[in-house]
């Protein structure tokens, strides 16, 4: 008998929750980038704080939020100002059978004007064998059909948290760099790297530094989230090839609006973020029959059960589902053709015939091929007609939807920004408040044609006038006081009838005693005197002039005593005196002329 | 006759090749190693690096290499005389020898986003080439783990020397997963299953039967946070890990980052990876590798001998830039490695 074939496979049991037992694999590999020699980017002035520092600061909250749940599972390349070498990173995340690496790093630059977020990635396609080409030492990667959607997620939640833009890059905040970075090129996981923005500028050195507005907090929180959506978007696909089509046979409950966090909704596949205006989400108390949607059951791993499925009260959006799944499993709603997340979505009016945009992000994981449809009301959203249709091809990233009304103007105009989806009909939307305007014919978009509007640049459509001058409130510079000529001689915003200095340019109108007189023309500032008094003519108001009847401006008075020294008679005397060591020296003096009459020391 | 003649002029060439570098490395470095000297450097041939354990692993006895090129599994003798085993259908993530005759190989293929991901682990006769499947694994592609489906990653090593994989099947009831270790080998049932692994707990680094029922406390952290793996020599005396050898027996401690000197020109830390213990005498093989914050830079490979506090860079002493990846034959003797896509063997002889 050959020798081959008497191999044995020995086989040992071990529940994972043993004390030695070793866990098949963790979930995500945190790196906080440098560290111990390697200072990476240098802080622009703070000392001893540069980029390692930030790095290891965000990561450990990053940790916070990971502890969070209590079953995800981490590790970490560094947890202190440790010097670790770059493929010693890679190796441990591989060893330790990571399903994910996140390298967390700040960018740097000479150029102040500089400031944007940024994910890289790496393109190496995954393969069969071996790119003949291949840089020695680099590996070619198997895991890698995920990595720019992770760092797509990581820009944008990175990018939307602290408000400032994304790197211009062909999809903004996304950029290549597998031949630039070792924990890209040597990973065999998915795998992005973080440059949130820019500590070689000062004032984001201070976000950090003096952590404003938990700018620390808001990082970490934007990285987790955007793993977390990344990790949701993975059973995208499957759930939907094994659930399309299957209808609901029982009704029961699920609430989902853990995912609405003040005004931003955070679901991980129909998302809107960042809006100023009022929305309306098309999933609002809707049911699959009635309201042609799409709805889906997605298993999900069990660390995020628990916070899935529970009872809140108004908003509540309620999907009807099948009962016979258990809680182990998700319920979201999606729209196979349009997931997106309009991240700049603000409409407050538009002129007719002017150029606008609606940008909007079609979530990674998208698939499908469908049509974004841009729809218009002009009755409060009873009935809607179509402004434009681009059609939708499945891809991901940032796309703009330039659009344009016509005519006539509307003060309760609506925009729906609607998905519809070729494989099954099915649609879903966002909808904005918004006004039509005339910019010509009525250039303020009050609803006033200019001839008949009172306040014709500044929108008033209710065009009150309290004063009855004729001109409304909204510009009138001296609203409750008719003065239809608005004469403001000083030019300081303040019609001349209400201004507390008519001829001083005073924009502030302060007045610290409250007379009439604001403080520019007031001759006595801290002393009510409305009548403006002053005898002696020198400027200064009698009720606070220390010599009421005879003119001196400086208001001297050496002694002291309250009265001007030009109409103090009064002999008064002032010592002064010094100390050194030895002795005491003084002098006494008449203040009403300056003269010594005595002085020595003791 | 063709191909006849086409082998016999190639390996006159390596010969020559082998010969010339004998020369350079006896002729520029007298003082290399102080248990072997080098006799002479074998060139195998191209191979692709396989990220888990490395590009090149020893048969058991020492007698053959395996490695893998363009997803084709070959076996070369010590003199550089290569044969094709057979092809691998998916991209290899790790393999190693089971026995003379098999070759474990950890594939994976990931066809593309949405597709589901295939994971396979097999057992390929090194004579007819010829697969057997012991494990295959289909998800979606990326993160989730599906309630009832097995994943498989390894294979790790034993005190002992065993290779063994780990096997967790995911219960989304429980909320538990159940992690199952195995190993292959040739009629060792029973030792297998009184084999160590060594397993870092929050007080310190025990030692561990493979099912988990003995452990016996070896030695304190180091560092608060542990990474890479961890290695025990032979006679377990000591432990490698991150840039240290530390005794088991009298708790010091050698910091292999300041044998290895200052940072590369150009770089900014310098450290060291992927080592493995001789298995005869007091010498650790080593990867020496410096980066500049962003890319790595230079690597080289280090023999050390932690008893004469000796330290010999392959590099310069064969006069092959960026070797890595070294691995120790069964006798310690001879190393192979991996350098600028290809193989060697550094064959070395006792004094």
């Amino acid at each position: 008998m050959k020798t081959s074939i008497l191999w044995s496979i020995v086989t040992v049991f071990v529940l994972a929750l043993s004390a030695f037992a070793q866990t098949d694999s963790i979930d995500v590999y945190i790196d906080p980038g440098h560290g111990g020699s390697d200072p990476g980017n240098i802080g622009a002035y703070i000392p001893n704080y540069d980029e390692k520092n930030v790095n290891l600061q965000i990561a450990l909250l990053v940790k916070a939020n990971l502890d969070e749940p209590d079953t995800i599972t981490y590790a970490f390349s560094r947890m202190d100002d440790d010097t670790v070498e770059l493929v010693i990173r890679v190796y441990d995340a591989m060893q330790k059978s990571s399903k994910s690496f996140i390298s967390i790093h700040h960018n740097s630059t000479p150029n102040p004007s500089i400031n944007h977020t940024l994910a890289l990635f790496s393109s190496l396609p995954f393969s069969d064998d071996a790119p003949t080409d291949i840089t020695p030492g680099t590996y070619w990667h198997w895991e890698r059909n995920t990595d720019d959607k992770l760092a797509h997620k990581l820009a944008l939640k990175i990018g939307l948290s602290f408000g400032i833009g994304l790197s211009s890059d062909t999809i903004p905040g996304l950029r290549d760099a597998w031949d630039t970075k070792t924990v890209l090129s040597r990973s065999t996981m998915a795998s992005a790297i973080t440059e949130a923005s820019y500590i070689s500028d000062s004032t984001e050195e201070e976000w950090f530094y003096y952590d404003t507005n938990n700018h620390r907090e808001v990082e970490a929180s934007a990285i987790f989230d955007a793993w977390e959506s990344w990790v949701k978007g993975q059973g995208f696909a499957q759930v939907d090839y094994a659930y399309a089509g299957q209808a609901p046979t029982d009704s029961h409950d699920v609430f989902i609006q853990d995912y609405l966090v003040a005004d931003t909704f955070k679901a991980p596949f129909l998302g809107v973020w960042n809006l100023d205006q009022p929305i309306e989400i098309g999933a609002i108390n809707f049911n699959q029959s009635t309201y042609n949607y799409q709805f889906h059951h997605w298993e999900h791993k069990n660390h995020f059960d628990s916070t899935v499925i529970s009872t809140y009260s108004f908003p509540v959006w309620i999907f009807n589902v099948d009962s016979a799944q258990d809680s182990t499993h998700w319920y979201v709603a999606y729209f196979k053709g349009g997931p997106f997340e309009i991240y700049t979505g603000t409409v407050g009016q538009m002129n007719i015939g002017t150029l606008d945009t609606v940008q909007w992000v079609c979530d990674p994981g998208v698939e499908g091929t469908g049509e974004f449809i841009l729809q218009l009301s002009r009755n409060g959203g009873s009935t809607w007609t179509a402004i434009d249709t681009l059609p939708y091809n499945g891809a991901n990233g940032n796309f703009l939807f330039p659009w344009s009304v016509t005519g006539p103007a509307t003060q309760t105009a609506k925009l729906r920004f609607l998905a519809y989806d070729h494989a099954d009909n099915k649609d879903t939307f966002v909808t904005f408040n918004f006004v039509i305007c005339d910019g010509v014919a009525d250039v303020d978009c009050d609803g006033i044609t200019n001839s008949l509007d009172n306040c014709p640049t500044v929108s008033n459509s209710n065009q009150q006038d309290t004063d009855g001058d004729g001109v409304g409130n909204a510009c009138d510079n001296c609203p409750t006081v008719a003065n239809a000529n608005q004469s403001n001689v000083d030019l300081d915003n303040w019609g001349d009838l209400c201004d507390n200095c008519p001829s001083v340019f005073q924009t502030n109108q302060s007045n610290l005693d409250g007379d009439s007189r604001g403080d520019l023309c007031d001759n006595c500032i801290q002393v009510a005197n409305n009548d403006q008094a002053d005898f002696d003519a020198d400027g200064v108001g009698n009720v606070c002039d220390n010599c009421t009847n005879t003119y001196n401006p400086n208001q001297s008075d050496v002694d002291g005593d309250g009265l001007g020294d030009v109409c103090d008679n009064v002999l008064n005397w002032q010592m002064t005196y010094s100390l050194n060591p030895d002795k005491v020296a003084f002098s006494v003096r008449q203040s009403k002329d300056a003269s010594y009459i005595l002085c020595g020391y003791m | 006759m063709t191909i006849f003649k086409s082998m016999f002029w190639w390996r006159l060439v390596k010969h020559c090749i082998s010969v010339a570098l004998s020369l350079l490395i006896l002729s520029t470095n007298a003082s290399f190693a102080l248990d072997y000297v080098i006799k002479e450097v074998i060139e195998i041939g191209e191979a692709d690096f396989v990220p888990f354990l490395g590009p090149v692993k020893w048969s058991p006895d020492g007698s053959q290499l395996a490695f893998i090129k363009n997803g084709i599994l070959k076996i070369s003798d010590t003199l550089g005389n290569v044969r094709e085993v057979g092809k691998l259908d998916m991209a290899p993530h790790s393999f190693d020898w089971v026995s003379e005759n098999q070759i474990a190989v950890s594939m994976r293929a990931y066809p593309g986003p949405s597709i589901n991901t295939e994971e396979k682990l097999v057992l390929m006769d090194t004579q007819t080439g010829r697969i057997t499947s012991v494990h295959e694994f289909t998800t979606s592609p990326g993160y989730r783990k599906e309630p009832g489906k097995t994943t498989s990653s390894g294979p790790y090593k034993t005190a002992e020397g065993s290779n063994y994989y780990l096997f967790t099947t995911y219960n989304s009831k429980s909320g538990n997963t159940v992690v199952e270790k195995r190993a292959f080998s040739q009629n060792k049932s029973e030792s297998i299953k009184n084999d160590h692994i060594l397993n870092w707990g929050d007080d310190g680094l025990y030692m561990v039967t493979l099912d988990g029922r003995d452990s016996v406390r070896l030695t304190e952290k180091p560092t608060k946070n542990i990474i890479g793996p961890t290695y025990i020599n032979k006679e377990r005396t000591h432990i490698l890990m991150r840039n240290l050898i530390i005794s088991l027996v009298d708790s010091s401690r050698i910091s292999l980052r300041s044998k290895i000197g200052p940072p590369a020109p150009n770089t900014v830390v310098c450290g060291t990876a992927w080592y493995s213990f001789n298995p005869v005498v007091s010498e650790v093989l080593f990867t020496i590798t410096c980066d500049d914050g962003d890319n790595y830079i230079v690597n080289r490979l280090g023999l050390y001998d932690f008893k004469r506090d000796s330290l010999t860079v392959i590099d310069s002493a064969v006069g092959i830039s960026h070797c890595e990846f070294g691995e120790y034959s069964p006798k310690g003797n001879d190393v192979a490695f991996f350098a600028n896509g290809k193989v060697y063997i550094l064959n070395r002889e006792k004094r």
